[in-house]
């Protein structure tokens, strides 16, 4: 009984549709209305589709304001005849049609733009990669910029760009040498070679923004930090491995002034009593090590700009001088020689006290820099400057030499002789032994 | 059965009989044949009225043929070898046939995605370029119709993407060179997500 009631019900509601619907359904309900475009704004709704980059865009810290036309579709800043169709004509696009990817430099490498409904406003040009083959090779990652050409993740350079300005995540796979080992004699190299192996330090990137990933989520660029891409240094200057009195940090040097710690911003708490540049105390390594100390070195005209007040205790002139700061996008590529040898504002310091010529009269700086391939030339510095592989000042008893130096005793085999046999770990291990 | 039930059967079929006066036909007007000699003038219509309504509530290809005429369906939909072989009375068509030609003075040339015959049309910054080369090999619509309508008609699209949300840069260093020197290896996506989008 009830069967017959459902299938009797059945037909007759099918009855009613057959005769209710007077039309046959279209394929595509909508698809033979089409979109007036005729007026002088773009008439598709780019976020019907695509409203997950306009929410990115809302929580971005730049271009947050600009519309999907500006970087899209501007025909006043591309040389690129995409389609329009506006109360003046039509327009027939020739190498895109309703939108293209720009490059970030198509407008970064001006100070003025015009947007797509054709004002014209100031923009931040960007420095170095703006220029023409993108500017100095001072600049760290300018071969960073080069390379992203080969890559069609985004479109131009774009990928260095996104690396470092939005906060999409990337990962970064750096591998280099495991090791070097040299011998000294004199101030000169008795051998020198480095491990046939290598290290691939793995830079896990850590969102430290408040936007979520996205390649329209621009961050600030004061909100930029070098420790994102470069958690390997930064782990050389903080962590780096565990030594007896020191712990083994290759990236923090240190440079032996005998003032007898009369400096008041340097670490003096070592076996020796000396005062250290370059160097963080322990207390301070984690909250120290940030952006700003990075462009101590590393982008000294803007630290220089950001730290005025420095320059009454730190000569950031005299360091400009030597360095090439001012035309870099971010940061200098430097070494220990960019500031450190002859002709140099900040010439090497021999430890005068055990007398000789050291390193300096035999121009033992500038040789590493002219015979070595430059990724080594912290390193070969290091094996001497790292604290750990320093021995305590015990080691020499008091005792003098001849000279008046300690020859005959530990200090005078390096200060005075110039000879040391030298196996140091690349960072951020830095693991090293100097006999 | 009752003798009371034989006489309402009897009854009902009675006044049936004096109601209906004619047989019903199976199709009413079955046997009225339109004459095609002047023209559709919107027979069309009769099955597709909820196209025409689409079509004239647009900003586009509502005068395609005359305000009213009733043969706008004609001028897409009987276009090109109607010969009665492969087409009785209407076909589909690409938008293609008429937006990527450009001697069809009544269609703007849709250019810039390197299918037209336009001059320099070559679509090589186009973003939605896979979109449309894709939409070629979909059987929903013709040719890259799906494309065209997903922006241009008024429909309701729900777009599944898969994008890229982590990447990896592997980059090494040349240090048995002088000078030595970080070189890009790869840059290639490592994680993605899927999500919808609704138009």
């Amino acid at each position: 009984m009830r069967a017959s009631i459902i299938a009797i019900s059945a037909a007759v509601i099918s009855l009613l549709i057959l005769l209710g619907t007077s039309n046959v359904i279209a394929l595509i309900t909508g698809s033979h209305t089409i979109i007036d475009i005729r007026s002088n704004a773009n008439d598709i709704n780019c976020k019907g589709c695509h409203q997950r980059i306009q929410d990115e865009l809302d929580s971005s810290k730049i271009h947050e304001w600009m519309t999907c036309e500006d970087c899209h579709r501007n025909r006043f800043e591309q040389n690129i005849t995409f389609a329009r169709h506006d109360v003046t004509g039509v327009y027939v696009g020739k190498e895109a049609h309703a939108c293209y990817i720009p490059r970030c430099l198509d407008c970064h490498s001006k100070t003025f733009i015009r947007l797509a409904n054709g004002t014209t406003i100031y923009i931040e040009k960007a420095v170095a990669f703006g220029d023409a083959n993108y500017g100095t090779d001072y600049e760290a990652h300018k071969s960073f910029v080069l390379e992203s050409l080969n890559y069609n993740l985004s479109v131009g350079e774009n990928e260095a760009c996104i690396a470092c300005h939005t906060s999409f995540p990337f990962d970064i796979d750096y591998t280099y040498f495991q090791n070097i080992d040299y011998n000294l004699s004199n101030w000169g190299f008795g051998s020198f070679s480095y491990a046939t192996s290598t290290r691939t330090y793995v830079n896990t990137y850590v969102n430290t923004f408040s936007q979520n990933g996205g390649k329209h989520s621009f961050v600030s660029t004061g909100d930029i930090s070098c420790i994102t891409c470069h958690k390997n240094i930064y782990d050389a200057l903080v962590t780096g491995t565990d030594g007896d009195s020191e712990d083994y940090l290759t990236h923090s040097p240190i440079e032996i002034f005998t003032s007898g710690g009369s400096g008041s911003n340097w670490d003096t708490d070592n076996p020796w009593g000396h005062d250290r540049y370059h160097y963080i105390p322990s207390a301070n390594r984690a909250a120290g090590v940030n952006s700003s100390y990075c462009y101590k070195c590393h982008n000294v005209k803007k630290y220089a700009d950001d730290n005025p007040s420095d320059n009454s205790t730190y000569s950031l002139a005299s360091v400009a001088l030597d360095t090439n700061s001012a035309p870099v996008h971010a940061a200098e590529a430097l070494w220990c020689q960019t500031c450190h040898g002859t002709g140099k504002k900040k010439n090497v310091i021999d430890n005068r006290d055990h007398g000789g010529d050291g390193h300096t009269g035999t121009n033992f700086v500038d040789k590493v820099k002219n015979k070595y391939a430059r990724t080594f030339h912290g390193d070969i510095c290091m094996g001497c400057h790292e604290a750990a592989v320093h021995p305590g000042r015990g080691g020499c008893g008091g005792s003098s030499g001849s000279n008046g130096s300690d020859e005959g005793c530990g200090c005078a085999r390096c200060h005075n002789k110039g000879d040391a046999d030298v196996y140091i770990e690349s960072e951020p291990y830095g693991y090293a032994t100097n006999s | 059965m009752e003798l009371r039930h034989i006489f309402l059967i009897t009854a009902i079929l009675g006044t049936a009989i004096f109601v209906v006066p004619a047989i019903q036909s199976l199709f009413a007007g079955q046997h009225s044949f339109y004459d095609l000699e002047g023209g559709f003038g919107g027979k069309c219509l009769k099955c597709h009225a909820d196209v025409y309504d689409e079509l004239t509530g647009g900003g586009h290809h509502t005068n395609i043929a005359g305000a009213g005429s009733g043969e706008e369906c004609t001028v897409c939909h009987r276009v090109g070898s109607i010969s009665g072989k492969e087409v009785h009375a209407a076909s589909t068509v690409a938008c293609g046939y008429c937006h990527f030609n450009s001697s069809n003075p009544y269609a703007p040339v849709a250019g810039g995605f390197g299918k037209s015959d336009f001059p320099g049309d070559t679509g090589i910054y186009e973003s939605h370029l896979s979109f449309v080369v894709g939409s070629e090999g979909s059987n929903l619509l013709l040719d890259e119709g799906e494309s065209c309508v997903a922006c241009h008609g008024d429909i309701r699209v729900r777009i599944n993407f898969t994008i890229g949300t982590r990447a990896k840069i592997v980059c090494s260093n040349s240090y048995t060179v002088s000078p030595s020197y970080w070189d890009i290896t790869n840059i290639y996506i490592t994680e993605s997500t899927s999500y919808t989008e609704v138009k």
